[in-house]
Formats: structure tokens, sequence, C-alpha cells
């Protein structure tokens, strides 16, 4: 009887396992099909040609790499676009490392006036989405004329408050001893921070860097509002419009922006779980 | 395994950085190369020629005395003609017996026209009309005119030449046959100018107007400019077909001689003109041009080449006047590959 309830559990799970995943055997599978087989089964969504439904195979019925060889060499603008999304997330995380970093050791390790008024502020920030900061943030970055370069997306990156908050429940957990045998031994604060600190919660930053690269890699709503000029657009907003004509190059393009995260994220993938649960933490 | 993933990742990202510099170098080598032309101001004129020949505007005719036997026809018709040239001649053997037998037909005439002087009223009773003595009076004159003819030609030798320069157009008589008196050679006189009439088809009529400059180039190779059309009318052998006529000056054309009548029209200053080879027609005739414009994409500035449909006011085989141009647009003259709408371009410099 046992053995049934979880033969069964086990169908279920399969089935919504493989019914979450089916996205991305859609995309490999679409990425080597020729142009006739992708035509002859997405016509009816992509050019609303009548009645019927869109078909699908599971595997291609004549695999060919087409469609990111027309990418990769035909295709320019993909590549511009793949650049400022590395450029965009590489900023972010560096100036995180070095803004957020520090500041969640503040909260973590120091006492002060209105320290958990302030937290609690930042918590509040973390809540907030960007559909309700966009206009204020849209009025300082004009005024900053930082309209339509890339620190209109990297700087509110930078001053994003998710990392302090995941370190900080890090920072919190090095032991207070370690910290005060350091300063009996004669380091300063930041020699403290520095070797104390950031290699006890090196998991910690690495969930933080996994998570906030999976985010911005993935930023759509930033670059749409601050960047006027298209050639500063993330690979995000590649791909505005799929036709039957490019609809391989659409779905190769896809696989190819998927890789960056899936290798960071199974790079990553045990800190992240820390990270994770860090964040469950109750102060 | 966290290793190799890192390795990997950073594999990817070398992968992407090779492949940006190869589709970018991929982009420059396909991109059509284009060379490009501003419209300019320009009168847009057409040119029409024809062939014809040169003509006398007169035609003449050069009679032999009647009843002439020939002997030989020394010209053919289209042949051109100096002035004493032997047109024909005539038999001289016949030439003398009809000279003999006028002059016996004289004789008696003559001596009938003695008898009837002394028989005045046998034949003049009634007093009214032509007596027979006033008719034999007037044959006679008549015989001893045509006599005289004869004699003038025999002296000649019985040679019919021409009394001017020109080229022949009729030949009526042939050896053996007895001349009419009546046009037996007919010639074109150049002596008063030359006309040149050339057939010109119905699309070159929009072009033939009175105020057409009009060229005429001679076999040689000469070239006389500056005239004008002198009559132009349908042709009625030929529906659909029209006789413009030239007048030329003899001394710089041989009459008989081949010209082409070259017909330059349009004066009409069009503001936006390009080079024929810049205009296009689609497979349902409608014209366009290909416009360069600079756009803004996602790898940067760069230019397209933009299809614009075109009206055509007026063109000609080097070049077309179009509306709605602008002197700021830049067409595309001609690319090293086929081009479509849209697609981006490289402009090589002139």
């Amino acid at each position: 009887m046992k053995r049934m309830k979880a033969r069964v559990v086990l169908f279920f799970l399969g089935a919504a396992a493989f019914t979450l995943s089916y996205p991305v055997f859609f995309l490999l599978t679409g990425s080597f099909m020729g142009q006739d087989e992708l035509r002859e089964n997405l016509q009816v969504c992509l050019q609303w040609s009548g009645e019927g439904y869109a078909r699908w195979r599971l595997l291609p019925l004549y695999p060919t790499l087409r469609s990111y060889v027309e990418l990769l060499m035909d295709r320019p603008e993909f590549f511009t676009m793949f650049w400022n999304s590395v450029k965009i997330t590489a900023g972010v995380l560096a100036g995180q490392l070095l803004i957020g970093a520090p500041a969640a050791w503040g909260f973590a390790r120091y006492r002060f006036p209105f320290r958990k008024s302030f937290f609690t502020i930042y918590i509040i920030f973390m809540m907030l989405p960007f559909q309700v900061v966009q206009l204020s943030e849209y009025l300082v970055l004009n005024s900053l004329h930082l309209m339509d370069t890339l620190w209109a997306v990297i700087l509110p990156g930078i001053f994003s408050t998710f990392p302090v908050f995941v370190l900080y429940n890090f920072f919190r957990q090095v032991p207070q001893s370690l910290i005060e045998a350091a300063r009996l031994d004669g380091a300063s604060e930041w020699k403290v921070f520095l070797h104390i600190g950031i290699p006890i919660s090196f998991p910690g930053i690495t969930a933080v860097l996994v998570l906030q690269f999976v985010e911005y890699w993935n930023l759509l709503e930033q670059p749409v509002t601050f960047f006027k000029d298209k050639t500063l657009w993330p690979l995000s907003l590649y791909l505005p419009e799929i036709t039957p004509e490019n609809a391989g190059a659409s779905l190769a393009a896809s696989v190819l922006a998927m890789m960056p995260s899936l290798l960071v994220f199974f790079a990553g993938q045990e800190y992240l779980e820390k990270g994770i649960a860090a964040t469950a933490i109750k102060e | 395994m966290r290793y190799y993933l890192i390795k990997t990742t950073l594999g990817f990202f070398l992968f992407m950085a090779a492949f940006t510099i190869i589709s970018r170098a991929v982009f420059g080598i396909t991109a059509p190369q284009v060379r490009t032309v501003l419209p300019e101001q320009k009168k847009i004129t057409h040119h029409v020629s024809s062939m014809g020949q040169a003509m006398g505007k007169q035609e003449l005719a050069v009679n032999a005395p009647a009843d002439v036997k020939v002997q030989r026809v020394c010209v053919a018709e289209g042949e051109p003609i100096r002035e004493g040239k032997t047109l024909f001649v005539a038999e001289p053997e016949e030439l003398s017996l009809t000279i003999e037998n006028l002059q016996q037909e004289l004789k008696a005439l003559q001596e009938a026209g003695a008898q009837i002087q002394e028989e005045p009223i046998r034949f003049g009773q009634s007093g009214k009309g032509e007596t027979p003595r006033t008719e034999s009076t007037v044959e006679e004159k008549t015989l001893q005119r045509h006599l005289q003819e004869l004699r003038d030609l025999q002296a000649r030798g019985g040679r019919i030449c021409a009394d001017g320069r020109g080229l022949i157009t009729e030949v009526n008589v042939k050896a053996g046959d007895k001349t009419t008196g009546n046009g037996d050679i007919r010639y074109a006189d150049a002596s008063q100018g030359l006309i040149i009439t050339a057939r010109f088809n119905e699309a070159d009529r929009e072009y033939l107007k009175k105020k057409s400059s009009i060229t005429v180039e001679t076999e040689s190779g000469a070239s006389i400019s500056g005239l004008r059309i002198r009559s132009m009318a349908a042709d009625k052998e030929m529906p659909g077909e029209y006789l413009v006529t030239v007048e030329v000056s003899d001394k710089k054309l041989k009459i008989g001689s081949m010209a082409e009548i070259k017909v330059e029209s349009g004066d009409t200053l069009y503001d936006a003109c390009i080079p024929r080879e810049a205009l296009h027609q689609s497979e349902k005739g409608a014209y366009y041009v290909y416009v360069v414009k600079e756009e803004e994409t996602l790898i940067g500035r760069h230019l397209t080449a933009v299809r614009a449909d075109v009206a055509v006011s007026d063109k000609n085989e080097e070049f077309a006047a179009l509306e709605d141009l602008t002197a700021e647009d830049e067409i595309i003259l001609e690319a090293d590959r086929e081009l479509e709408d849209g697609c981006r371009i490289r402009r090589l410099e002139p």
C-alpha cells in the first residue's frame, strides 16, 4: 500500500516536473528545428492564419544547427545586447560587493542609534516593486544626467537593499568572540571585516551574487524605462517580434541567453541554498 | 564539479566574445556596398532620330522632242547629276529620218498654203472663224518649231543633257522607245537647297515639335545643327508613322546621300533628377528608388536602403525627373548585390 502511494506521488511529481521544465525542452528542440518545420508547427499562432492549434514534436524531425549559425553569424545585434547584459550585471554585482557588503557588516556588527529603524526602512524598500519607485528614480537619474547610460540601471542596482538584507543574516552569525580576539590582536575594523567577516560569510556572498546575477541578467522594466537608446538594451529585450522567419533564431537566442544563468546557478547552487535559508532567519 | 562549471562559464563567455567579432566581420562583408547620388536640377532632353535621304526642294522635268527614238539611257533613278550630264541619246539615223520626213511634210504644207492664197474665194466665203489658210499657218509653225528642235538635237549629237544639278527621281524612257515629250526624265533640283524626309514612329511623336532642335548627321560624320522641322505629316502609306521634313543647305550635304535626323526636345527644368540606373520598376510597373536612411539600431547607427515609390515626371535614356524627392534625399545609384527594402548597406566613398 505504501509502495503504491509512493508511486502515485512520484507520478504526480514527475508530471509536475515535466510541466515545469517543458518550456526548456520546447526551446531546446525548437532551436534545432529547421525553418520549414517551425513554420509548419507554429504558423497558426505566429501568423494568426485561421483556426487550429500549434503543433510540437519532442524531437526535431530533421535536426539542424542552422538557427544557431544564423544567430551567431548574421545577428551582430544579439551580441551587442549580450554584452550590455554582461556590463549591467557585472557592474551591479561589483557595486553590491563594494557597497552592500560593508553596509550589511555595519548593520550586523555595530550598535548605533536608530539601527533597527534604518534596517526596517531597508526591508520596506526591499519590498517595494519597481513600479512604485520608477518615477522617483527617473527624476533623480534625469537630474543627474544619467538617462540613456548604463549607469541608469547599474547605480540603483548597486544600492539595492536585498544583498544587505541577505548578508546581514550571514554576518550576524560570525562569532563575536572571534571578532574580539582579532581586535585584541590589534586588527583594525577594516581588517576584521576583510579577514574574518568576508571569509566566514563567503557562502552568503556567493549566494547573493548568484541571486542577483539571475535578477539583473533578466532585467526588463528598468532598461525599458531608462534606455531610449536601443544600443544600450540588454539581452532580455531581444526579439520583440517573433515571426515564422526568425522563429528558429529566436529560440536559439533564448537558449544562449539562458546559458549564463544556468551555469552560474549550478556553480553556486550549494551556496544559493544557504543564502535562501539565511533570508528565512528571524532577526 | 564546481570548478568545471566555472571553467565552462568562462569558456562560454570566451565563445561569445569570439562570435561577437566574427558576426561583426560577417556583417561588414555581407552588407551590400552602394554608390549614392543626390538629386539635381536638370533639363530632361529627349533624343529621337531616323534616317532619311537628301532630296532637292523642287522637281524638274527634262523633255526631248516627241517621237524621237531613244538609242540609250545614261542615268538611273536615284543617281545624282550635274549640269550638262547626258541623260539619254537619240538614235541618229532615226533622228535624221524623222527630220527628213518633217521637212517633206513642211514643204507639202507650204505648197498647199500657197495654193490657198491664190484661191481665196473658194475657201474663205463665210468670213467667220478660222480660214483654212490660218489653220495651215499654225500647223506650219508647229512643224517648223518641232523641226528646229530636232535639228538642235541632231546638232548636239542626239544628246539630251541635264540643265541643272540634282538627283534623278524618275526615268520614263527606255532604249528603243520613243520619247513622249511629257517629262521623259524627272530630277530633284539641288540648286534651291535640299530637304531630308525621315520617318518617325508614334512613340517619337511627342518629341517632334516645331521648336525642337534638329541636328543632321551626314554619312561622312559631319554634323549640321540649329535646324528646325519644316513640315510634319502622318504617313498615309504607313499608319502610325510620321514623315518629318527638314531643310538643309545644299553646301553641306550631297543630294541623294543618306543622313540622320536627330531631334532634341525638352526645355523644362526639373528640381529632382537622378540617373536612370537609380530608378527601378516593379513587376506591376510602379517606379521606385532606394533612399539611404540612417537608422538607430541595436548595434548603433547604420545606413539602410529604404524603398520609396516615386512618380516620374519625365525621363530619357540617361536621367529621370522625379516627384516627391528633395535635394537632400540620397539615392542609391548602384549596389554590388541585390537590395531589399530595409537592408543594411555600406556606402562607398565617391
